[in-house]
């Protein structure tokens, strides 16, 4: 009889611990996976590789992450990539401003994007989806429109240094998302307006009658979600040294991905910004992992696909 | 009680919650034709007993028999529990408030021909059938978001009955009714009740089930304490049962208000919802807004605040005239609103307690720019301590918490910020009578320190008992303002109904 | 926090285990890798089936990878950078932009592999100008191909004075241009009305003709940058019951276009043969593992497709099916 008690209470342990750790659990076995399937994946040199391909998507996630937070979407951050993308580059090529005036001038143009989303989705209380979408197409056209949809190549090697550079053998891409990373979790943790985008998200009326500014911080978690892009588009430009109006095509659908796969709710007001990071990781690591052991983009997709499914299944069974 | 009339038999019913034992072997028993009350203190196990009766959890052990049949424990479903005749008329009610009264009651059983198409026509008619025997006299085609609450909730009644029910269970009906709405339903359960149908009837409110039970359960942390005759009881013998205790819910007010006039509101105007009220509002003072649901008074309170933008009227506070222009604005102001929709409008459910204590007072609570998490939980735990919040700890979800301990948070939340004019909209509605007493005692305390209170309320015991001061609203209107001086509650309620000639004293 | 201290540790610990999986990594076979501009759109296909039934022969491992957009730069470097990491022998590539892949090269350069270039020609002078060392090309000389099918247009339709609209790819890419260029130089004397960019796509060549037929319902001809703008607009012309007054040239010669010109809702279209493309990037990269040298420039041949010789390129094309 007591024999029969500790094995359910064990197995209802296991299955505990296998609900709530399903990201970290699941992380864990693709990463075994791929470490005895193909003898390229378990390498320094590819690790690097996975952090830096996926830093991108990593650093857009952020925004993304707060905006979703808000119980919000931003479906423009793929378009303001491109257009931050082409605005430094522009500045460079065509108006011979110095790199660092022309990032720093790229990036404001993606906080401003977010600006403007912001105002029209608190203050003019159009849907985020909506607005979001209106934005998707107008930055990615002005992006087209500022070269007549001719790429730029060749920026100053200034600029690609921002990309290539090391510290301390580190690729400088990780340091980024460290340094991004703190910042939103101090952000999120230690300062009224992450607490507020937690507190709107989880219940607006709520927030609102606790005397804070709804429409002021769900606009400012927008503003960040384009200062995000804004840094995703210089740092994709700084990759490629090369700055094309279809960039970041998609990269909305992978950093909402990326966010919803480290249990972040669209429902808003639940998440951790650290998950969200993870989440990139694991999408990178299995587009690289997938690579290494020759799978067909196809399978690829349809792959990358289930596992997005998957990891929100497990997520919601956590919460029963 | 009579066993062989027994329309429904649960015996030994027992069920257990992660942490929790819900329920420790309950019996209950219904006869056809019979009103029984479940009454108990939250958490003491009522709806869930009752939603085991309806197929929503599944009982861990104990036996249930309806109409003769032993039923199976484990493939109980609400859908199979409807099917068979047990109904339940929820609080939240489950209307599709876009569609229409005839579509609502069809829902899941729509009636069709040629098995495809629904019958529009046939529907309508049946709707009518069952509206009349509910004696609601509205056209089935109304939309649900033009009815009434206590309308609606008919609309459920007879959606009930549509499944030939036997039994109705009713979790709090009256919660959201008013005066009158209330005598409707009564009645209607009265009528029910002679058709034959067994009703159980959820409450907190004693007077209630003096008024329409036959027989009464008790329950008490998940346990049965005894069935009786409801003409055989006493309200003290009742509260006993509930709580295990005797308390004095009949206490009168016994404080001295300052003369300083903290708040002072003249012609405020809120589109057609708030005409032209003027009031004030002393230090240490308990101000009451009692009338009908729907006569302004919530509205008059959120203009006051600023969640709404008032048409015109100026409020001067301490003297100096205040703009709140937003609920930020009326914070940093130190005027407060605590609204009767909790769950809604006061808590983030799926955020810690310590965080639905702190959020508002987060500028105090930190250290060279960033949020102090030691400051933070100090003061919540602080917080749950002086209130006497009956919490684990302080990082469990709000949801998690009773009624009367979430509305304590809410407190908490003010109390931190030191907001100086407290505006309780129906302070306890949903908690239970322990509970209550503690509420009220906070809000006595909160006078005592030389806070002031606005109190929205439509339970005439509880604003009798709380204000120094009485205003009556009808129709947008302030219909009189009263010393609260031994007062009868018809005295009140017929200022509330228009009985009474318009006059104020201020 | 605690339960990703967890994590970095439970990786640690399996650290030394994942070692042993590094045993294998020496391979017998050669191996390269072959990034086609994306894997939707059989012209790629028959590219690398060719591609995989040469290495097949010589016994070389061919790994394929693409991006799943035309444009995707970012992708193709991705994938070069994990190729780089696979210790591939060299990389045939085709790039998705003439200039997007400097840094890709760079990186390639740097670990010694050699890449071949098919397809889309990345910019010799760009390549010089970023230090690094040139890059062989085996591809269609696309502006002599156009200039064919233009001269071929001219010739057979009449077209000197007549109404022309141009479909072209996306813009800023090089075969985009010569395509263009080369159709209105072999076509001279035409009357060109509209052009505009349909990015490679059936839906955009389709919706984007449907506008300016709209604009100019005199056309007599419209020149396709490639086969499924050439096909989406050959729908437009059909819904407008325009068949036979507006002819419709396509490039590249797909196998629907090739059903097409045989059924006459083409009127031709100018044949690349990425067959051998494939085939000689294969050769290219072995000779360049054995440490042969090769030329800096192949050209395959181009030729127009029309209702006369279509079957005949049909029965050349099944052996790469």
């Amino acid at each position: 009889m007591s024999n029969e008690k500790t094995s359910a209470f064990s197995r209802t342990a296991v299955l505990h611990l296998l609900k709530n750790n399903g990201i970290y659990i699941g992380f864990f076995l693709i990463f075994l996976l791929f470490s005895f399937s193909s003898p390229y994946f378990f390498d320094v040199n590819n690790i690097k590789n996975i952090v830096v391909q996926s830093s991108i998507i990593a650093v857009i996630a952020i925004g993304l992450t707060l905006v979703i937070l808000t119980g919000g979407i931003e479906l423009s951050v793929g378009s303001v990539v491109a257009l931050t993308s082409m605005i430094s580059a522009v500045l460079i090529s065509q108006f011979c401003l110095p790199v660092w005036v022309s990032v720093l001038l790229g990036i404001l143009v993606g906080g401003l994007c977010g600006l403007i989303n912001g105002i029209i989705i608190s203050y003019g209380k159009v849907p985020a989806f909506i607005a979001t979408l209106g934005m998707m197409s107008f930055a990615r056209g002005l992006a087209l429109f500022s070269t007549g949809g001719k790429p730029i190549a060749q920026l100053p090697l200034t600029y690609e240094a921002i990309a290539s550079s090391k510290v301390l053998g580190i690729p400088v891409f990780i340091i980024y998302c460290i340094i991004t990373y703190s910042l939103a979790w101090l952000y999120l943790k230690r300062t009224r307006g992450g607490r507020y985008i937690y507190a709107i998200g989880g219940n607006r009326d709520s927030a609102r009658l606790s005397g804070i500014n709804v429409k002021f911080h769900e606009t400012m978690a927008y503003v960040i979600c384009g200062f995000t892009a804004g840094i995703g588009g210089i740092l994709l430009t700084a990759r490629l040294n090369y700055a094309t109006p279809t960039a970041g095509n998609g990269f909305e659908m992978d950093a909402i991905a990326a966010a919803v796969i480290g249990g972040t709710s669209l429902a808003g007001g639940q998440g951790n910004i650290l998950m969200t990071f993870l989440g990139a990781i694991l999408i990178g690591m299995l587009k690289n992992g997938l690579t290494l052991m020759n799978v067909s983009s196809y399978l690829q997709q349809m792959i990358i696909g289930i596992v997005i499914v998957l990891a929100v299944f497990l997520d919601k069974q956590k919460q029963q | 009680m009579n066993d062989t009339n027994n329309l429904l038999k649960m015996q030994g019913i027992s069920k257990e919650f992660p942490g929790v034992k819900a329920l420790q072997d309950v019996d209950f028993s219904l006869s056809a034709g019979e009103v029984r009350i479940l009454i108990g203190e939250n958490g003491a196990g009522k709806s869930t007993l009752m939603k085991i009766l309806a197929g929503v959890y599944q009982a861990d052990s104990g036996t249930i028999t309806f109409d003769g049949n032993e039923l199976e424990l484990d493939g109980l479903t609400p859908r199979k529990a409807l099917e068979m005749g047990i109904a339940t008329i929820y609080q939240e009610l489950n209307l599709n408030n876009y569609t229409s009264v005839y579509e609502n009651i069809f829902y899941g059983k729509e009636l069709l021909r040629a098995g495809l198409f629904i019958d529009i026509k046939g529907q309508i008619r049946e709707a009518k059938k069952l509206l009349d025997i509910v004696g609601l006299d509205v056209d089935p085609c109304t939309r649900i978001m033009d009815l009434s609450i206590a309308e609606m909730q008919m609309v459920e009644i007879a959606k009930a009955l549509s499944f030939n029910a036997k039994i109705i269970i009713f979790d709090e009906p009256t919660s959201s009714l008013s005066e009158t709405e209330t005598r409707t339903l009564f009645s209607i359960i009265a009528n029910l009740k002679q058709q034959g149908y067994g009703i159980i009837y959820i409450s907190h409110r004693l007077e209630e089930l003096f008024e329409i039970g036959d027989t009464c359960t008790v329950l008490r942390d998940g346990r049965y304490i005894d069935t009786r005759a409801v003409k055989d009881l006493t309200i003290p013998e009742l509260i006993k049962m509930m709580v295990g205790r005797m308390v004095d819910a009949s206490q009168t007010h016994t404080r001295s208000v300052i003369e300083d006039v903290v708040l002072d509101v003249q012609h405020l105007s809120y589109r057609d919802r708030v005409k032209d009220v003027s009031f004030t509002l002393k230090k240490g003072e308990c101000l009451a807004f009692a009338g009908l649901v729907g006569s302004g008074r919530t509205e008059i309170a959120k203009t006051l605040i600023g969640e709404y933008t008032r048409a015109s009227g100026t409020v001067r506070y301490h003297g100096k005239e205040i703009e709140n222009k937003s609920v930020a604005e009326s914070v940093k102001n130190g005027i407060v609103y605590l609204s009767e929709d909790r769950k809604k409008e006061g808590l983030f459910l799926k955020h810690s307690v310590q965080m639905n204590i702190a959020i508002s007072s987060l500028q105090k609570l930190m250290k060279r720019k960033l949020l102090d998490p030691g400051k933070i939980r100090k003061t919540s735990l602080s917080s749950i301590e002086q209130l006497n919040i009956k919490t684990p700890n302080d990082q469990v979800n709000a949801e998690t918490l009773s009624g009367g301990n979430q509305q304590k948070v809410i407190i908490a939340k003010w109390l931190l910020t030191q907001a100086q004019v407290y505006i309780f909209d129906e302070p306890t509605r949903g908690i239970d009578v322990g509970a209550k007493a503690e509420i009220y005692k906070l809000m006595e305390s909160l006078l005592a320190e030389g806070a002031s209170i606005i109190m929205i309320s439509s339970e005439m015991p509880e604003v009798l008992r709380m204000a120094d001061r009485i205003l009556i609203m009808r129709e947008g209107c302030c219909q009189a303002i009263i010393e609260n001086d031994n007062l009868s509650q018809e005295d009140v309620l017929h200022y509330a109904i228009g009985a009474n000639t318009y006059h104020v004293c201020t | 926090m605690k339960k990703m201290m967890i994590l970095v540790g439970i990786l640690l610990l399996i650290a030394p285990l994942a070692l042993f999986a590094q045993g294998q990594k020496e391979e017998e076979a050669v191996t390269i890798g072959f990034i086609p501009m994306t894997m939707n759109n059989e012209y790629f296909i028959t590219m690398v089936n060719a591609a995989e039934k040469e290495a097949a022969q010589s016994g070389t491992k061919l790994i394929v990878q693409a991006g799943d957009s035309h444009s995707s730069a970012d992708a193709q470097l991705t994938i070069i950078e994990n190729m780089i990491q696979r210790q591939v022998s060299a990389i045939c590539i085709v790039p998705s932009s003439s200039s997007s892949l400097m840094v890709a090269l760079r990186k390639a350069e740097e670990a010694g592999i050699p890449v071949i270039n098919i397809d889309t020609m990345i910019d010799p002078d760009m390549v010089a100008s970023s230090g690094l060392n040139p890059v062989p090309f085996i591809g269609t000389d696309n502006y002599d191909g156009a200039v064919k099918g233009g001269k071929y247009a001219l010739e057979t339709y009449d077209l000197a004075g007549k109404e022309v609209a141009v479909l072209t790819g996306i813009s800023g890419q090089q075969n985009a241009a010569d395509r263009r260029n080369g159709f209105v130089d072999g076509a001279k004397g035409i009357d060109i009305v509209a052009e505009q960019t349909a990015n490679w796509e059936v839906e955009q060549g389709y919706s984007v003709f449907q506008n300016i037929l709209q604009a100019n319902p005199n056309i007599s001809f419209v020149a396709c940058g490639n086969d499924n703008m050439a096909l989406g607009a050959a729908r437009a012309v059909k819904e407008e019951s325009k068949e036979g007054q507006i002819h419709v040239l396509g490039f590249d010669a797909i196998s629907s276009a090739l059903d097409a010109v045989e059924e006459g809702t083409l009127c031709g279209t100018v044949a690349q043969f990425p067959a051998e493309m494939g085939i000689l990037g294969v050769q290219a990269a072995l000779d360049l593992i054995d440490g042969k040298s090769i030329d800096l420039v192949t050209y395959t041949k181009t030729e127009v497709i029309t209702k006369d010789n279509v079957a005949e390129f049909k029965d050349y094309l099944k052996q790469f099916e």
